[in-house]
């Protein structure tokens, strides 16, 4: 199928830390500090196993272990733009699937961090356990969902 | 019926399309026929069946083939599943956001902790 009118959805999320956007930008790009925070719970994402390499062109590539049958997922991605500490985006290889990260100053030492995915068909192709994104299609779905079960009352 | 990924897919590409949007939000509400979900846009029963046409074949809605006027229907199953995978999605970045608020809070020492 061709329609032109199909595009693809982007999901689209965002967080403030309190930690300054140079920091946060290097938690990103950094294995020493993805280990703490980029496996979910219940796996973890061994330095050994990651692969970060900062330019335009370079590889992201992580391995998650899950810590209950051992079994694992890889990440393969490669940086498209690397701008400190504002804009940092990379693209997986195998499904065009393609991540935005905006970082923004705010007062007193915070940073906001906006993350946009585009290609979200592509992902669905992917098992489970990867990147997820509060949506705008998330609050429309759970929307929908609750219109029709107050018809179906 | 079983919703694969190729549905999955299809289901997110249809839902990108504000049109479509609106058609579901109405159905979500009760089947309707094609001029009924055409009345509130100015368009065209053919540009209006085209989107119909996305969203059958997505499996977001199913089209009786009995009645005389097809009536559309919104096909709850599909539209679970994809809140279910946004859901799996949206749990798991904030699960590294939690972790990566934390892990900064570490490194930079705990005078801003405020619990």
């Amino acid at each position: 199928m061709s329609d032109p009118d199909v595009v693809a959805a982007d999901l689209e999320y965002s967080r403030v830390f309190d930690a300054p956007r140079e920091l946060v930008f290097d938690c990103l790009i950094t294995p020493e500090h993805l280990v703490h925070f980029w496996a979910p719970r219940g796996s973890s994402a061994p330095v050994a196993h990651m692969r970060v390499d900062p330019r335009p062109g370079g590889v992201f590539e992580t391995v998650i272990v899950s810590d209950s049958d051992g079994s694992v997922y890889e990440t393969h991605s490669v940086f498209l733009e690397i701008d400190r500490p504002e804009r940092l985006v990379w693209q997986e290889g195998h499904t065009g699937m393609t991540v935005f990260v905006t970082l923004t100053a705010l007062s007193q030492g915070k940073t906001r961090l906006d993350l946009r995915q585009t290609n979200v068909p592509a992902v669905v192709r992917l098992p489970r356990n990867r990147a997820g994104f509060k949506t705008t299609l998330d609050k429309f779905a759970a929307y929908l969902l609750n219109l029709s079960k107050e018809e179906q009352l | 019926m079983t919703t694969t990924v190729e549905h999955l897919d299809a289901a997110f590409a249809a839902l990108a399309d504000p049109t479509r949007r609106a058609i579901l939000t109405t159905l979500a509400r009760g089947d309707a026929t094609v001029s009924e979900l055409a009345a509130p846009f100015s368009m065209s029963l053919p540009a209006v069946s085209k989107h119909l046409k996305v969203l059958e074949t997505s499996g977001l809605i199913s089209r009786s083939r009995s009645a005389q006027y097809r009536p559309c229907h919104l096909e709850r199953v599909v539209l679970d599943d994809i809140g279910e995978w946004i859901e799996q999605h949206r749990r798991l970045w904030n699960e590294r956001f939690d972790k990566l608020d934390e892990h900064l809070q570490a490194i930079q020492g705990s005078e801003d902790v405020t619990e």
